[in-house]
């Protein structure tokens, strides 16, 4: 509790036992607003943007950042709706992880203890390939930048998150990475 | 090129430095062990799986079991044989099932005696027995094969 010190939040009691709330700000309907962080102690915590009030668990999380590796001044702006921010720590104080770090992790977990296999299909059944899927459409630019940095047996995932396949008509492995690539470009996952 | 595997590879086959080996060829996605083992093949992936530059042939049940990978060289013209001792006139194959019994790889023996091997999207590389590449995730050679050679190193 002695983290929050900021006039504009107010401390609330942890609310369930998975997620423990320290603080929240109620932001007005369509403000723009700037929520200085530099008076809270930004390890191991993270923020919530919750669109709806807080009774109970919050349903709507619109935003999700981890403060640890943010700088001290770090501010959100261009609230576009009212709502509750809500500083939260996950149970015995675990972190919750940047999308792309977890991403990266996965992806770098997969290949190296899967990369020499000889069958795809049991590279499908690493834990680590299940986790990415279990990321669903966030992990699409992830997937795209990883296969074209260094192309691998991302096609299966992509198929799968996307419901389409581009590469359908593909001779080989590497004319495939090109053709999920254009199609990662033309509809703006990639840049 | 290179003359031996990356470190963190070559640590995933304990036995491999200490029998000998030598990496032949660049990294490749576009084909596997099967493959190579089969028909030297180094535009397509072997596998029962619908994926771009993927194939299988269509007499062999599309399926992960050991079996299918049996009957699939099998259907190449090779019978099953005891070991992997070299025979004149003959080519072995050594096919790996993991500790799960499930297929893992396969090796073409050399006709000077030595083996080949894809390993996976990496490197094919030659090496001394097929005892080389028991690991973990390749488990040990379960199943030999032989056929004869029609044509001194022709493969069929």
């Amino acid at each position: 509790m002695n983290a929050v010190q900021s006039s504009n939040w107010e401390t609330m009691v942890p609310f369930n036992q998975e997620r423990s709330s320290l603080a929240r700000y109620f932001a007005g309907s369509s403000s723009s607003k700037e929520i200085e962080m530099d008076e809270l102690a930004l390890k191991d915590w993270s923020i919530v943007f919750s669109s709806l009030p807080l009774k109970g668990k919050a349903t709507t999380m619109v935003f999700q950042q981890s403060l640890n590796n943010l700088n001290p001044g770090f501010w959100f702006s261009n609230i576009s709706s009212g709502g509750v921010f809500e500083l939260i720590q996950t149970a015995a104080g675990e972190k919750t992880e940047d999308s792309k770090l977890k991403f990266n992790r996965l992806a770098k977990e997969w290949k190296r203890v899967t990369g020499h296999l000889s069958v795809i299909g049991r590279r499908y059944q690493h834990r680590s390939y299940l986790a990415i899927l279990d990321m669903k459409e966030e992990a699409l630019p992830f997937i795209l930048e990883e296969l074209r940095r260094e192309p691998d047996r991302w096609f299966d995932a992509l198929e799968r998150l996307t419901k389409q396949n581009p590469a359908k008509k593909a001779q080989n492995f590497y004319e495939a990475v090109d053709l999920w690539i254009a199609w990662g470009i033309a509809n703006d996952l990639i840049s | 090129m290179k003359q031996r595997l990356d470190s963190k590879l070559e640590e995933k086959f304990p036995n491999l430095y200490s029998t000998g080996y030598r990496v032949t060829s660049l990294k490749d996605k576009k084909y596997n062990c099967i493959a190579w083992a089969a028909k030297q093949d180094q535009e397509q992936w072997w596998e029962p799986l619908k994926e771009p530059g993927c194939y299988w042939p269509s007499e062999i049940k599309p399926d992960y079991s050991f079996q299918s990978f049996v009957s699939l060289f099998e259907f190449l013209g090779y019978t099953k044989c005891s070991d992997g001792v070299h025979e004149a006139g003959f080519e072995k194959v050594a096919i790996y099932c993991d500790k799960d019994g499930e297929f893992s790889h396969v090796s073409r023996q050399l006709m000077e005696g030595p083996w080949t091997s894809k390993l996976g999207p990496e490197e094919d590389i030659e090496h001394n027995t097929p005892e080389s590449l028991v690991s973990e995730s390749y488990g040990h050679p379960a199943v030999f094969l032989k056929r004869k050679l029609l044509h001194e190193g022709k493969i069929n």
